[in-house]
């Protein structure tokens, strides 16, 4: 395949090409291959995912906290560098310390859902804010990134299109 | 002549190389002196750290899939906050192309009162604004800086306009580097039309067709020093095996664009000793304060970036910039869990959004940490900056009701969206630090430049004191805080070192 001449007239008349030659799709990022994802990172991520993402109180679609603790831990397989201690902290103080603030000394998921919303509220109105939100965040982006939410809080993708410049 | 794009991944044993001018990292400033020297006819060669991503493929990743692959520590890493001030959340690039890939294509030039500051009170003279006005006109031809039309302004943007504009004052147009732009409001994962012309779409292939060679995928331990002269650099990479390898890099200049959070650490792991090294890092400390709306904003329609107010910049050192976030983003900082949790996040269409930054003090460090290669950051905001925080929030706040919002959303972790007189009553002025959530996108001035080799890392060339052919060229160099995006400052200053150093090939 030819590459495209350069978007600037400049670089196009020099023969520089817009981009760098692909990589072989064996080393594309998507393709490699992302670290051991622990059991534990899994099903806290879960465990949050259910009572962050229970509008009325019930267990939200099966199918989607299904897909947002794989994807999770797809994240957690291949961000770089201290992502992965970050997340594990974080989870840790929200699994084990969280349920603390409601007075019960067990892990955050043996709470029923209106507990561990409780829970994790106090939580995150403490010193220990931070920690709740590193995986409030990202559980938040891939929640929001799924095709259901995009449609029932009208956030699907769209661009505004060119103007003249 | 043509250079080529190569992987450590893809090599399956050590790498022996030679050439004139190694460059470590491939960012806004790496990109810009490896294209120089290899158009000035240099065998020129460049370490990235982080892989290869093709323009191509940003529009298929969705934005955690960028996060995930393409930024620095899945953009969690933290400076952390001494002193009372806040910790802040650094986000940078870590790809071949670096940061330019993942900023909103901003440009700014330096401002004058700081060139003249530069010049003036810190005695480097060709950093006035005369001596350095061609170096930002060659930078913005090189990657194309053009205005953001006002039609392509999100909602989001033209509504804090309107508010700044019941309030009498002025919002400008910014200048992006981009062509052909979209208005799809996701350049910070890079752009899904290769409309944003970060190094990787002007720099890095200008560089490989006059001959250079880029390595992705390999680390640069060490530069590797005989007395006062470097000789090249070292390293390590894996293979798709994960069996690991030696890099040697033999050369006859090393030049380090490593950003300001590696740059220093690599210096002092090759055995460089100066008293300003990892001092001095300044952050433009950022908060976000998002306003709801009635209607939905749907704020990513339009440039994620297009317009400022620069009107608090001299005198209080404040900057306004409008932006965008993911949607997930800012329905992550609605508070609650749960019923309450969702009950605001639905509305997350309605949000609107604008940063207000810090033209900060030198209050960063870098340093080493106890496990790992990667740097540890620590931030003691001054308490000028900190004192600054409640006016430049409860001005946000002020345009945003002017323009007809509902409440705000202010960045103090765990509080309710407040009205108009929420605010008012709101005691922003006793929120301490570990209460406020700060980002931050432009780590610089770890390594300054400076006139005296006490005082500083480099000298007014880039030079590191003290060694004969060892360079840095990224926005570790800057001598103080600039108050702007420093995307061009950083192009800029690294042509200007470029240019130097293609009057003296290397020996």
């Amino acid at each position: 395949m030819t590459e495209p001449a350069h978007r600037l007239p400049v670089l196009a008349e020099r023969g520089v090409a817009l981009t760098l030659p692909d990589p072989p799709a064996e080393i594309a990022v998507r393709n490699r291959k992302g670290a051991e994802v622990p059991a534990a990172v899994r099903r806290g991520a879960r465990v949050v995912a259910e009572a962050l993402f229970s509008p009325d109180g019930e267990l939200p679609d099966a199918e989607r906290l299904a897909y947002i603790e794989e994807d999770f831990g797809d994240f957690y397989a291949r961000a770089h560098g201290n992502a992965r201690m970050i997340l594990r902290l974080s989870l840790f103080a929200l699994t084990w310390i969280a349920p603390l603030f409601v007075f019960v000394p067990l892990p955050l998921g043996s709470l029923s859902l209106r507990r561990r919303a409780l829970a994790l509220e106090r939580l995150e109105a403490s010193p220990l804010a931070p920690a709740a939100l590193a995986v409030k965040a990202m559980l938040c982006i891939l929640w929001f990134e799924h095709p259901t939410t995009q449609r029932e809080t009208g956030t699907a993708p769209s661009c505004k299109g060119k103007v003249a410049s | 002549m043509s250079g080529g794009v190569h992987s450590g991944l893809l090599s399956r044993k050590d790498l022996d190389l030679d050439c004139d001018t190694v460059v470590v990292g491939s960012g806004a400033g790496g990109a810009v002196v490896a294209c120089h020297l290899a158009e000035a006819g240099e065998r020129v060669i460049v370490l990235e750290e982080g892989p290869q991503v093709p323009a191509r493929e940003h529009g298929a990743m969705r934005q955690s899939e960028s996060i995930r692959h393409l930024w620095k520590d899945g953009a969690m890493t933290l400076a952390l906050g001494t002193g009372g001030g806040p910790s802040i959340n650094v986000t940078t690039g870590r790809a071949l192309g670096g940061s330019s890939m993942l900023t909103g294509g901003v440009c700014f030039r330096i401002p004058d009162h700081v060139l003249t500051a530069w010049s003036r009170d810190l005695d480097l003279r060709e950093l006035s604004p005369e001596g350095m006005r061609p170096y930002f006109e060659e930078v913005e031809r090189d990657v194309h800086v053009e205005e953001v039309p006002t039609e392509m302004r999100s909602r989001s943007t033209t509504l804090f306009g309107e508010g700044v504009a019941k309030r009498g004052i002025a919002m400008k147009p910014m200048r992006r580097n981009t062509l052909g732009c979209d208005g799809c409001g996701r350049c910070n994962f890079g752009c899904p039309h290769s409309a944003k012309l970060s190094v990787d779409l002007t720099y890095l292939p200008r560089a490989v067709h006059a001959g250079a060679d880029l390595f992705a995928d390999v680390t640069v331990d060490r530069v590797e020093l005989d007395g006062a002269r470097a000789t090249g650099v070292s390293g390590t990479f894996r293979d798709l095996e994960g069996q690991r390898h030696r890099l040697a890099v033999r050369a006859r200049r090393v030049v380090v664009a490593a950003n300001a959070m590696h740059t220093p650490l690599l210096l002092a792991r090759s055995g460089v000793r100066s008293p300003a090294l990892g001092k001095n890092l300044t952050l433009h400390p950022s908060f976000r304060v998002m306003a709801f709306f009635d209607e939905p904003v749907r704020g990513w329609e339009g440039a994620l970036q297009s317009a400022y107010v620069d009107h608090f910049e001299a005198d209080e050192g404040m900057l306004f910039n409008s932006l965008f976030i993911p949607n997930g983003v800012m329905a992550g900082t609605m508070p609650g869990f749960g019923p309450k949790y969702w009950d605001r996040a639905k509305d997350v269409a309605n949000l609107a959004i604008f940063g207000g930054m810090l033209h900060d003090d030198a209050g960063g460090e870098v340093h080493e940490a106890p496990f790992g290669r990667d740097p540890v950051m620590t931030y003691r905001m001054s308490e000028r900056d900190f004192r600054k925080i409640p006016r430049l929030l409860r001005l946000m706040g002020d345009f945003w009701f002017a323009a007809g919002a509902r409440e705000i959303v202010l960045p103090v972790f765990g509080t309710e969206p407040v009205d108009a007189d929420g605010l008012r009553r709101f005691p922003l002025e006793e929120v301490r630090g570990s209460q406020l959530e700060c980002s931050s996108q432009h780590p610089l001035g770890s390594c300054q430049m400076g006139a005296a080799r006490g005082v500083s890392v480099v000298d007014p060339h880039g030079k590191v004191w003290g060694t004969d052919n060892l360079y840095l060229a990224c926005g570790s160099i800057m001598p103080t805080s600039l108050g702007v995006n420093p995307q061009v400052a950083i192009m800029s200053m690294a042509t200007r070192i470029a240019h130097r150093l293609r009057e003296r090939r290397p020996r």
